[in-house]
C-alpha cells in the first residue's frame, strides 16, 4: 500500500516502516519550541486523527451514529480519509450527518493558527450544510459555524477563518460538521474530508465582520425586555481572492451600548432593558468595528394585557403566559413576496412575560400546520386576543383575523372576522372574545392551521398577547315557565296555552311547538319548538317566529337559547329584525355536542341596534352556504336575555 | 536614507515527498531559473519622494492623467477601463506622508467608476537606474493598481509600443498575493508582453506595505518585490528590438475593470486605496 504524505510549512518528522526525511522548500514557519500550558498541535485528521485522544467523535443526538467511519481506500493524495454517509432523510435510525470531533482531554492553544482548512470531495455534486469548529458540547463559547459548502467529486481544499485565534487558547472543539440532503435532491451521499487541520496561512485579510446582518436597526423597547443580538457574521477575503463568510458566537466580540443607563449587553450578546431613553448598541471583533447596529428606543415600563382567568381545562392556547400553549411552527410565517411584517420571531420577553410585537404589518400568520398538529377547535366556542395598537388609528383601519382549517389541503377553508377601528385604541390592550360562528365561512376548524392577523398595511405596529381558543361554559340559565303568558315576549318557554305564536318556517324548513322529546339534561320542560331542515331545502332555511313585544336589551344584550340537535360542531345562526321584518342582525353559534339539550349564547351586543325595536327572531341550524337540508330535526326552547 | 538592496537567492520551491513502504524517496522540485543572483548596480539617490506635504500630489513631480482616455484617442485607456480619472481629492491625495489614489463607484462624466493616474512626464526622466516604491495595494475583484513607466515620446514622434513599457507592478485585485512584471516593446506588447508573476503564497499585497522596484540597465531589468528578485529580462527574453535605452517616466494608477482584470465583483469593495509610502529612485 502506497502512503502520500502533503506536508506544507512543517518541519515533521515520522517514522513508518521506514526511515523518512522531509524537507521543506516553503518559506519556514517558525515552530520553535515555546514553553505553553497547552498543546499548539494544529493538526485534526490527516488520514488519521492526530493528538485526539480516545473517545472524541460525538455525533449530534438526533443523528445518524454511524454515518463515520476512517475510509482507508480514499483520501487526499493518501489512502485514507474521514469518511461521511450521510443517510437517506427516511433512515430510521437518523436523517442526517452530524458529529463534532472534541479532544478527549486538554485543550489546544490555537493562538498562532489563522484558519481551519481541510480537504473535502463527495460521491456526487452535494451541498454540504455546515462545518465550523469551537463547539464542545459543553458552553460552545468559541463556536464558528461556516457553510453551506458546494463540495464536488474533487479534491477541494476549504478555508475556515478564525474571528479572532487569540481567544482560542484552550479549544476542545476541533471541527464539526453536519449534512442532510435536504438540498440534495433527498438521496445519501458520501462525503470525504482529509487534512483537516489548523494553519497559519497569512493569506486571511479584509476581515468583515457584521451584526444585524450589517444593518442599522431601529426600535422601540421597554424595560425588563430584552433582546439577542443577532446576525453575527465575519467576512474574509482568501488568497484566491474569494470572499467567506463565517458565523462566530458571540464570545468572539465586545458588545457595547452608548447609554448604558438604557441596556446593558452580556458577553453572550442578550441586551437587557433597564431604562427609559435612547442607546445604539455597537460591537467589534478583535478591535475592528463590526458593521450594523440596534438604536433601541425604550419607552419605560411596559404594561401587560390583563391575565386570563378562564380555567384552563377550557382552552387550547396558541400564546399566553397564563396556559400551556399548544406548539407552533412559528409566529411569523413571513410569506414571501407580499407579507411586509416583521416581529413575532421570536416572541419579545418584557419582564419574563412574553408578548408579540408585530411591525410593518400587512398580514402575519401563526402556523399550525407544517411540523406541528393543526388545532381541534370543535369543542371551543370562541376565540380570545389582546391587542395593542402603537399608533394613531384611523376610521377606516382594521385588523381582519382570519382561521384557515386544513391548510394545504383540496379540503383547505377560512374563515374571518374584523375588527373595526373603533374597536382599537392606541397604546392601550383591548381584549376580543369572538365567537368562532363569528368568523363567516369557516365551516370546518377541526384542523386549524394557521391564524392570520390581516390589516393590509392600515395598521402596522400592534402588540399582541393572549391568543387562544376557549370553551365558553355557561351557567346554565333556569327554565322558562311562561305557562302564565298571555303574549309572545321573551322570556320564551312555549309552555303557555294562551299565547298565539306566529311563526313561519320558510325555503323547506317546516316548523312546530309540540311536545319536549327529550325531557332531560338542561331542558326537563314539556314544550318546545321543532324545526325540520326537509330533504333538499335550502341552506338558509329557517323559522322566523314573530313577538309581540319588542326584545328588552336595556340591560343585556345576551340571548340564551336552549338547543337540541341531532349533529354536534355545526352551526346556529339566531337573527333579529324588526317588526315586520327588515333591519337584520345575527350572530353564529357553534352546536358543541349532539343529541342532548346545551345552551347557546349569542351575543348581541356588537351587532344591534339600540335605536331599533327588535319583535322577530330567526333560527337557521346548520348554516352552512351550500349545505342543502337532509332531513334532520332541531329543537330549540327557553329563549331569553341574559340576566347579568 | 539609503536603502541597501541584498544579494538575494529565491527560495521559492514546490515540494512533493513519495515514500513507498521500505524505500526512501526524496524528491524536492526546485525552479532553479530562479535562483539568479544580481549585482545592485544602483546607490545614488536621485529621486526621494516621500509625500511629504499633504493636499495634492507635488505638482513640480507629478502630472495628472484626467478623463477615460477619449480626449486621448484611447478610450477605456486602450483597455477598456471602466474608471474615469480625476484630479479631485476624492481621488488622489497625500495624507500623513502616503499618496492615496482611491477609487470609487460613483457616476461620474458617464463612467461608473473614478479614480486617478499621476505621471511625471517631462518632470522627472531618467534612463537606467534603480526605480521602486513601498505600496499597499487595494483588493477585490476588477481593481488593478500599477506601478509603472513609459518611455519618452521623442516630441511625439514615436507611438507606443515603439516607446517600451516597463510594468514594475501591475496587481489583480482578485488575486491578492500575486504581483506581475512586464515589459512591452514593438513585437512584444498587450497580451503578447513579456511577464512573470510572483506569488507571496503566504502573505498577502493588500494588507501591508511591499517595496516592488526594477533595477534597469544597458540590457536587463531585474524585478524584485521586497528582498525576493524574481525575475530578469533582457535582449534575449524579448521577440522584437529591445527599446529600453532612452529615458522613461513613472505612473501610479488605479484602474477599475478592463481586459486585464475583467468587470468589478457584485461583492467588491468600494472605495478602494492605494496607499504608497514613497518612490525612489538610484542611478
Amino acid at each position: 500500500m502506497k502512503e502520500i504524505v502533503k506536508i506544507s510549512g512543517l518541519k515533521v518528522g515520522f517514522l513508518a516502516m521506514a526511515l523518512l526525511m522531509l524537507l521543506s522548500c516553503e518559506r519556514e514557519i517558525s515552530d520553535q519550541a515555546v514553553p505553553a500550558s497547552f498543546s499548539r498541535e494544529g493538526r485534526v485528521f490527516i488520514d488519521n486523527f492526530v493528538g485526539m485522544g480516545e473517545d472524541f467523535y460525538l455525533p449530534f443526538a438526533d443523528s445518524y451514529f454511524e454515518a463515520f467511519s476512517r475510509d482507508q481506500s480514499e483520501g487526499f493524495e493518501s489512502s485514507a480519509s474521514y469518511r461521511v454517509d450521510v443517510p437517506n432523510p427516511d433512515n430510521a435510525s437518523g436523517t442526517y450527518a452530524g458529529a463534532i470531533l472534541r479532544i478527549d482531554g486538554a485543550g489546544r492553544d490555537l493562538s498562532g493558527f489563522d484558519a481551519l482548512t481541510f480537504y473535502a470531495r463527495a460521491s456526487r455534486g452535494v451541498i454540504f450544510d455546515e462545518v465550523g469548529f469551537g463547539q464542545d458540547f459543553n458552553s460552545n463559547t468559541y463556536q464558528v459555524n461556516a457553510g453551506p459548502l458546494s463540495v464536488s467529486t474533487q479534491w477541494t481544499k476549504y478555508t475556515i477563518p478564525l474571528p479572532d485565534a487569540s481567544k482560542l487558547t484552550q479549544e476542545r472543539g476541533m471541527f464539526w460538521y453536519s449534512g442532510g440532503t435536504r438540498d440534495n435532491g433527498g438521496a445519501g451521499y458520501t462525503i470525504w474530508f482529509d487534512d483537516i487541520q489548523f494553519e497559519k496561512l497569512g493569506t486571511i485579510a479584509q476581515p468583515r465582520p457584521k451584526i444585524f446582518r450589517g444593518q442599522d436597526l431601529i426600535e422601540q423597547t421597554f424595560i425588563g425586555s430584552s433582546r439577542q443580538v443577532d446576525g453575527l457574521e465575519e467576512t474574509f477575503n482568501l488568497a484566491n481572492g474569494q470572499d467567506i463568510t463565517v458565523f462566530p458566537f458571540p464570545a468572539y466580540y465586545e458588545f457595547s451600548s452608548s447609554n448604558t443607563s438604557v441596556a446593558n449587553v452580556d458577553s453572550n450578546g442578550t441586551i437587557s432593558i433597564s431604562g427609559t431613553g435612547t442607546t445604539v448598541i455597537t460591537a467589534t471583533i478583535n478591535g475592528l468595528e463590526a458593521e450594523g447596529s440596534l438604536t433601541l428606543e425604550s419607552l419605560g415600563e411596559f404594561v401587560h394585557a390583563p391575565a386570563p382567568d378562564r380555567n384552563p381545562d377550557n382552552v387550547i392556547s396558541v400564546f399566553s403566559d397564563a396556559y400551556t400553549n399548544v406548539p407552533v411552527d412559528y409566529y411569523n410565517g413571513f410569506f414571501a413576496p407580499f407579507q411586509t411584517t416583521q416581529g413575532g420571531a421570536p416572541p419579545l420577553t418584557i419582564n419574563g412575560e412574553q408578548v408579540i410585537n408585530y411591525t410593518e404589518l400587512n398580514f402575519v400568520g401563526i402556523g399550525t400546520f407544517l411540523n406541528v398538529a393543526p388545532i381541534n377547535t370543535n369543542q371551543m366556542t370562541h376565540v380570545h386576543v389582546d391587542i395593542n395598537v402603537q399608533e394613531e388609528i384611523e376610521p377606516s383601519d382594521f385588523i381582519r383575523l382570519q382561521i384557515l382549517n386544513d391548510v394545504g389541503t383540496d379540503d383547505e377553508l377560512s374563515g374571518d372576522y374584523t375588527i373595526t377601528a373603533s374597536e382599537l385604541a392606541t397604546n392601550e390592550w383591548k381584549g376580543f372574545d369572538i365567537p368562532l360562528g363569528n368568523f363567516s365561512g369557516l365551516t370546518e376548524r377541526d384542523a386549524v392551521g394557521l391564524f392570520f392577523f390581516i390589516s393590509d398595511a392600515t395598521i402596522t405596529n400592534i402588540y399582541t398577547d393572549n391568543i387562544y381558543y376557549y370553551q365558553e361554559v355557561l351557567d346554565p340559565t333556569p327554565n322558562v315557565d311562561d305557562s302564565a303568558a298571555t303574549q309572545a315576549e321573551l322570556p320564551l318557554g312555549f309552555e303557555s296555552t294562551n299565547v298565539t305564536y306566529n311563526f313561519v318556517a320558510f325555503e323547506g324548513a317546516e316548523s312546530a311547538i309540540e311536545a319536549n322529546p327529550d325531557q332531560s339534561g338542561l331542558n326537563p320542560t314539556a314544550t318546545i319548538m321543532r324545526t325540520t331542515k326537509t330533504n333538499g331545502a335550502q341552506f338558509f332555511a329557517g323559522t322566523f317566529l314573530d313577538l309581540d313585544a319588542p326584545i328588552d336589551f336595556s340591560s343585556s344584550q345576551k340571548l340564551r337559547v336552549k338547543v337540541w340537535s341531532p349533529k354536534a360542531n355545526i352551526p346556529v345562526r339566531f337573527a333579529l329584525e324588526t317588526a315586520g321584518g327588515g333591519n337584520q342582525v345575527f350572530v353564529d353559534a357553534n352546536v358543541p355536542v349532539a343529541n342532548e339539550w346545551v345552551e347557546l349564547e349569542f351575543d348581541f351586543g356588537p351587532v344591534y341596534n339600540p335605536e331599533l325595536d327588535y319583535q322577530r327572531f330567526i333560527t337557521f341550524f346548520e348554516f352552512i352556504d351550500g349545505v342543502a337540508g337532509d332531513g334532520s330535526t332541531y329543537y330549540f326552547d327557553d329563549i331569553q336575555v341574559l340576566n347579568d | 536614507m539609503k536603502r541597501k538592496m541584498k544579494f538575494m537567492k529565491m527560495k521559492k520551491f514546490n515540494m512533493a515527498l513519495i515514500a513507498a513502504i521500505g524505500l526512501v524517496f526524496l524528491t524536492v522540485g526546485c525552479n532553479t531559473d530562479e535562483n539568479q543572483q544580481v549585482i545592485n548596480h544602483y546607490t545614488n539617490l536621485v529621486l526621494d519622494e516621500g509625500f511629504g506635504a499633504n493636499g495634492s500630489p507635488d505638482s513640480e513631480l507629478w502630472n495628472f492623467d484626467i478623463g477615460n482616455g477619449a480626449a486621448e484617442g484611447i478610450p477605456g485607456w486602450g483597455n477598456n477601463e471602466q474608471q474615469y480619472y480625476t484630479d479631485r481629492p476624492e481621488n488622489v491625495i497625500v495624507e500623513d506622508g502616503v499618496l492615496k489614489i482611491i477609487a470609487r463607484r460613483e457616476q461620474f462624466e458617464g463612467s461608473p467608476y473614478t479614480s486617478a493616474r499621476i505621471q511625471t512626464k517631462n518632470k522627472f526622466q531618467r534612463q537606467y537606474g534603480r526605480f521602486e516604491a513601498r505600496i499597499k495595494l487595494p483588493w477585490g475583484q476588477g481593481l488593478w493598481p500599477a506601478f509603472w513607466m513609459l518611455g519618452d515620446d521623442q516630441g511625439g514622434t514615436e507611438i507606443w509600443p515603439q516607446i517600451g513599457e516597463i510594468d514594475v507592478m501591475e496587481m489583480r485585485g482578485q488575486e491578492p498575493t500575486i504581483t506581475h512584471g512586464s515589459v512591452h516593446g514593438p513585437g512584444y506588447s498587450g497580451g503578447n508582453a513579456v511577464t512573470k508573476s510572483y506569488d507571496l503564497v503566504d502573505d498577502r499585497l493588500d494588507t501591508g506595505f511591499h517595496v516592488f522596484g526594477v533595477e534597469w540597465g544597458p540590457n536587463f531589468i531585474n524585478y524584485y518585490i521586497d528582498d525576493v528578485l524574481y525575475n530578469q529580462i533582457t535582449p534575449e527574453d524579448v521577440d522584437g528590438e529591445w527599446v529600453f535605452d532612452d529615458e522613461f517616466y513613472i505612473i501610479l494608477n488605479v484602474a477599475v475593470g478592463g481586459t486585464f482584470v475583467g468587470s468589478v465583483g457584485a461583492d467588491t469593495v468600494f472605495p478602494q486605496t492605494m496607499e504608497v509610502d514613497y518612490v525612489r529612485v538610484y542611478n
